[in-house]
């Protein structure tokens, strides 16, 4: 039935245009305005190093009593966040906004919530650095890394609940990440593949997942925060 | 749509001027995506999808932004003999899909129980009306969202490298920020971790998947519309495209053709694809690239 004038990928790529070119003079105004908005609740953006965080703090094992409330329905959309990544020998800025599509219009104004900035640390990329190495002579070989010691700990909301993580730190590398707590709706578990990716690139930014719901975002976000206490 | 949307711009610029400019180009892109959502939306009884089909039988006048929506999930409709449908919104209500995720408002079905099908809609192009013969509730789920994310793609233009996530709708193009082709990994639609990871330089990668928003028994969410049942058997449909809109539609409409046609209506569009089943087999398009 198709053909290559009526081929489906075709018709969309046109459709697409034909969209866009009718109605970017609105949008381009509307996003004005909704910038205007925002510049007056907006931080302008943060150095690196600061490390804001809208949730507890998490310094012991996740037996700690956490209050944690779990906020699916959150007034407030997903924090934008804004991330400095030095990879490689240029100075690459990467940034992230992560914004929720509004609510419905019954809940009145509580959708034109103001957003926060969010800042996450700088993460250098240095997959070159073969950190998981555990034994304790080849740690003791491998050049320091830029993390402090420890186990830290981020959380990262998605609207199917949240994920708590962990980066594990030794001799400045990022020896291990993994979920500590998962309260998603859904099982924390095809997300498996994704621990692994922080540790080969010491850094949070993961592939992103066909298929998935929010909670790569929410991964992300959770390492982010983990690796921005580690600095 | 119902969905967090994630945008990633990656540039090697580092300064206040130029992240600002950024900065203001996300919050454009942001506005197609509110604005999509506002229009599409069936949930929403003043949205301009539920106005379109209020009455019967009477040309609608729709935004350019609606009549290529509809224009484009009846041509999906039309090349998949209404195995693929936009008017199964009644049919999902009556499946379970009643509620809106985050409002928790209940639809209720307009249509009668059946013979509703995309054949119901009449569009004239040169008037840009819209007109449904009979009650009905259209559903342009599997359109809106990749519509979506192409238009924001659109907005950002002037950046050659960045990556769009709209609820596992993946759009990206150029490179990440570790200098490399975005890689895109497909999730196992029945275990741990993704079944398969692409690298793309260019375009849509959409999976469909039985595990998304599931109704009541476990049943998935894409309904055959040619017995208007959640299809069986299949696990998910993944499609990778130019456009969003076009690989989301794609996968949606693959899955409910099932691995044989599925791959072929892929194959014929020109698109690339992945069809597993409840046991994960895989079925491939020729196209299909692995890294």
């Amino acid at each position: 039935m198709a053909n290559a004038k009526n081929n489906l990928v075709a018709m969309s790529t046109v459709a697409v245009l034909a969209v866009y070119a009718a109605g970017f003079t609105r949008t381009r105004a509307a996003a004005e305005r909704f910038a205007e908005a925002d510049a007056r609740v907006r931080r302008p953006i943060p150095e690196p190093n600061l490390g804001v965080v809208d949730t507890p703090r998490v310094v012991a094992s996740s037996s700690d009593a956490v209050s944690i409330k779990s906020q699916p329905e959150r007034k407030t959309p997903a924090p934008e966040r804004v991330v400095a990544a030095a990879a490689h020998r240029q100075d690459t800025v990467l940034e992230r906004a992560a914004q929720e599509t509004p609510a419905k219009k019954d809940s009145g104004s509580a959708t034109t919530a103001p957003r926060t900035a969010q800042q996450a640390a700088p993460v250098p990329d240095t997959a070159a650095i073969r950190a998981a190495q555990e034994d304790s002579a080849a740690a003791a070989d491998t050049a320091r890394g830029p993390f402090k010691d420890g186990v830290f700990m981020g959380w990262g909301t998605s609207r199917h609940g949240d994920i708590q993580a962990a980066v594990e730190i030794r001799n400045g590398h990022i020896v291990d990440a993994y979920v500590t707590q998962c309260l998603t709706r859904y099982s924390c578990s095809w997300i498996s593949s994704l621990p692994p990716q922080v540790v080969a690139r010491q850094s949070a930014n993961v592939d992103y997942v066909s298929g998935a719901t929010e909670s790569t975002n929410a991964f992300y976000y959770a390492i982010a925060q983990a690796i921005s206490r580690a600095k | 749509m119902d969905t967090v949307v994630t945008i990633e711009v990656v540039t090697s610029v580092d300064d206040a001027a130029h992240l600002a400019q950024v900065t203001a180009a996300l919050h454009r892109a942001e506005t197609w995506v509110r604005d999509v959502e506002a229009r599409c939306s069936r949930f929403d009884e003043s949205s301009e999808l539920r106005m379109l089909t209020a009455r019967s039988n009477v040309p609608v006048p729709a935004s350019p932004m609606l009549f290529e929506a509809v224009a484009f999930a009846l041509a999906v409709a039309a090349d998949t003999n209404g195995v693929f449908d936009p008017t199964v919104g009644d049919d999902m209500v009556r499946a379970g899909f009643d509620r809106e995720h985050r409002s928790g408002v209940r639809v209720t079905p307009r249509s009668a129980t059946d013979g509703v099908s995309y054949r119901d809609v009449a569009l004239d192009a040169s008037a840009r009306t819209v007109m449904t013969s009979r009650p009905l509730t259209l559903d342009l789920g599997a359109v809106a969202k990749g519509l979506a994310v192409d238009l924001a793609a659109q907005e950002l233009g002037a950046y050659p490298d960045l990556a769009i996530d709209a609820g596992g709708d993946v759009y990206v193009r150029g490179k990440s920020a570790r200098g490399e082709r975005w890689a895109v990994g497909i999730r196992n639609p029945r275990g741990d971790g993704v079944l398969d990871t692409v690298c793309v330089d260019r375009g849509a990668v959409c999976t469909s998947g039985d595990y998304e928003r599931t109704a009541r028994d476990g049943e998935g969410h894409v309904l055959d519309a040619r017995t208007r049942r959640p299809v069986q058997g299949i696990a998910s449909a993944t499609v990778i495209a130019p456009t969003a809109m076009a690989a989301d539609a794609l996968a949606t409409a693959a899955f409910a053709l099932g691995p044989r046609d599925g791959i072929a209506f892929i194959e014929r569009n020109r698109a690339a694809g992945m069809i597993v089943t409840d046991t994960l087999e895989r079925y491939v398009t020729t196209s299909w690239a692995r890294d």
